[in-house]
């Protein structure tokens, strides 16, 4: 009787770990292996080759995609970070109406579809959209040119990025106690000092933190660039989607989602190391 | 004596109704005035509108004579040490102390000097270099009291500094503040809602009650004179006897009280029946019941012997006040 008993919670938490265990195994670790034999092999012969990764470190026309792609993702951390962290600034000092109206906001765009969102963007901002035909009726031509250049795309992310940048860094901002500002105030630190020497030392991890998951979903984002993204250059998961189901080069595709995972995993180790950091105070 | 503080007609209106009104104070220079009540009483945000952490609503705050009514905290020259301690945690004990020198642009070789003078004065010269979550609560608040002496305020606001600690270290913070204060001679604020805390530091206390200023004066007098019902109970203990008309009521302190025999009975003398009769040390506890009310009276250390539960006394009360009821 006993030593069933013993028996049964021994196992009862395997029991629990191993459904996800097996999805984790079936769905990730079975691709990402794959991926990786698949991308070092030629496609004809299937040996050994590293041509795959040649290739798109060479070629200038991949060079210039990574580099596009590097710019787009930067570009949208810093922009997202900075901006994001304004608002959430606004928010967490001011209570009043209009900051409750923009917390509300904040968490809009994480409820509508991303599809839906960038087809609706691109109906107001494409040459001859909704803006193009309000500046007609006022009596001016203008074309905002936003469509398959890299402005547009960016601007696309930070609809998506600074909410969720600014929640992010709000989050951190409501760990910094009223009262230590009020102190720094009382001791004559201005507007700016505060910021500099109370509320940033309490903040920056976030900033990493949330410039991480910022730069991972955009580097391998796909629905913006294939809506809105032009021909040449091409972010790197237009140019996957089109080695996979055009060109067919499976192993060429195999390579570059490879590439893509290296990518990510240079933020994960940026998360990993500002997670794990030992602080001298704590 | 010169005035560091003036307050006239000031007011300050919460949204939902809540605040002060009517508030005009003076506070001398070198007086530890406290600000004492229940809470929720306003001393907070009175406390809070001197530092300039509060806009007011009405009425105008001079410090040494100077209008700073619609100035910020940085402008006043007061500085306040904050219920909780409130050091900035990822700064060392010294760096604490070094910010506010630093904004006032003092050169590194004083700022040492000003630091470690005021660190060994408070005694934590040991702890400099320490993280304040390193230090006990005792310590943080002498490094709290450092950080705001340091940058010698015209006014030290103290908004209840001493409630995170337990009652031993409280005490013997409340004389160290003493100490200080009549070291350098500096004029204080001190909020509290502790009765014995009050009468110990203060120089005058201000009981407040519902946002306004009930009584000001010394503790002996708010002691031996409360003005109402309200600063008689909050201050000491107080026995409340409700008369035959019932508009009025007898106050009478449970020491102001001498047991006599039923022959002496005269004036002023009541019989009761002993309920529980208790040492408190340095003297006896009687708690009695007179028709339907229950009083307390202090007797003499060996009291509680002569007087078992159960027993008749007659009392003269040498000391009574009249107050209207409400």
């Amino acid at each position: 009787m006993k030593k069933s008993d013993d028996l049964q919670k021994k196992w009862t938490p395997y029991l629990y770990v191993l459904p996800a265990f097996f999805l984790i195994l079936l769905l990730i670790v079975y691709p990402v292996v794959t991926s990786l034999s698949l991308s070092l092999k030629n496609k004809v012969t299937s040996h050994f080759t590293l041509d795959n990764y040649h290739y798109f470190f060479t070629d200038q026309v991949q060079l210039g995609n990574i580099g596009y792609t590097l710019f787009v993702a930067v570009m949208t951390v810093i922009l997202a970070l900075l901006l994001g962290f304004m608002l959430a600034l606004y928010i967490r000092f001011n209570n009043n109406s209009l900051s409750k109206t923009v917390v509300a906001l904040t968490v809009l765009p994480q409820f509508i579809p991303g599809l839906v969102a960038v087809y609706s963007i691109m109906l107001v901002v494409r040459n001859g959209g909704v803006l193009s035909r309000i500046a007609q009726s006022l009596g001016f031509t203008f074309n905002p040119n936003l469509m398959y250049s890299a402005n547009g795309l960016i601007m696309v992310n930070l609809w998506f990025n600074i909410p969720f940048a600014a929640l992010l860094l709000l989050a951190s901002l409501a760990n910094v106690r009223q009262a230590s500002i009020e102190s720094a105030r009382d001791i004559g630190a201005d507007k700016w000092t505060v910021l500099f020497k109370i509320i940033l030392p309490a903040t920056y991890k976030q900033f990493f933190i949330a410039g991480a998951f910022v730069f991972m979903t955009n580097v391998g984002s796909f629905t913006t660039p294939f809506l809105m993204g032009g021909n040449n250059p091409q972010m790197l998961g237009v140019v996957l989607y089109k080695e996979f189901n055009q060109y067919l080069d499976y192993n060429k595709a195999a390579a570059l989602s490879v590439i893509l995972f290296l990518l990510c995993s240079l933020s994960a180790i940026v998360y990993v190391i500002v997670n794990l950091r030992q602080e001298k105070w704590r | 004596m010169t005035v560091k503080l003036r307050i006239a007609g000031l007011s300050k209106k919460y949204e939902n109704g809540d605040g002060i009104q009517d508030i005009n104070l003076t506070v001398n220079s070198g007086e530890i005035l406290t600000l004492l009540g229940p809470s929720g009483c306003g001393k907070s945000t009175l406390l809070r509108s001197i530092g300039g952490f509060e806009q007011v609503t009405t009425g105008k705050i001079l410090i040494a004579e100077k209008d700073v009514t619609r100035q910020p905290p940085e402008k006043r020259p007061t500085i306040m040490v904050f219920q909780g301690y409130n050091l900035w945690e990822r700064m060392t004990v010294f760096e604490n102390l070094e910010f506010g020198l630093k904004l006032r642009k003092i050169s590194k070789t004083k700022r040492k000097q000003q630091i470690m003078e005021m660190l060994t004065m408070l005694g934590i010269e040991a702890m400099a270099a320490k993280y304040p979550q390193q230090l006990s609560g005792g310590q943080q608040q002498r490094v709290a009291i450092g950080r705001a002496l340091v940058l010698r305020p015209e006014i030290l606001l103290l908004d209840e500094p001493y409630s995170a600690l337990d009652a031993k270290i409280r005490v013997q913070m409340r004389e160290e503040l003493k100490k200080i204060q009549r070291r350098l001679q500096i004029t204080i604020i001190f909020v509290t809602h502790d009765q014995e805390e009050a009468m110990m530091l203060s120089t005058r206390i201000a009981v407040m009650k519902k946002g306004e200023i009930v009584q000001v004066g010394t503790p002996s007098e708010i002691y031996n004179n409360p003005k109402d019902i309200y600063v008689a109970s909050f201050i000491g203990e107080m026995n409340f006897l409700t008369t035959d008309d019932g508009h009025e009521v007898q106050a009478f302190r449970p020491e102001d009280v001498r047991l006599v025999s039923e022959q002496a009975a005269g004036e002023n003398t009541f019989h009761a029946t002993v309920q529980q009769s208790t040492q408190m040390g340095h003297y006896s506890q009687l708690t009695v019941k007179l028709i339907e009310q229950t009083i307390i009276l202090f007797a003499e250390k060996d009291a509680f012997e002569s007087y078992p539960e159960g027993t008749e006394i007659f009392f003269e009360v040498r000391k009574m006040q009249n107050f209207t009821k409400g």
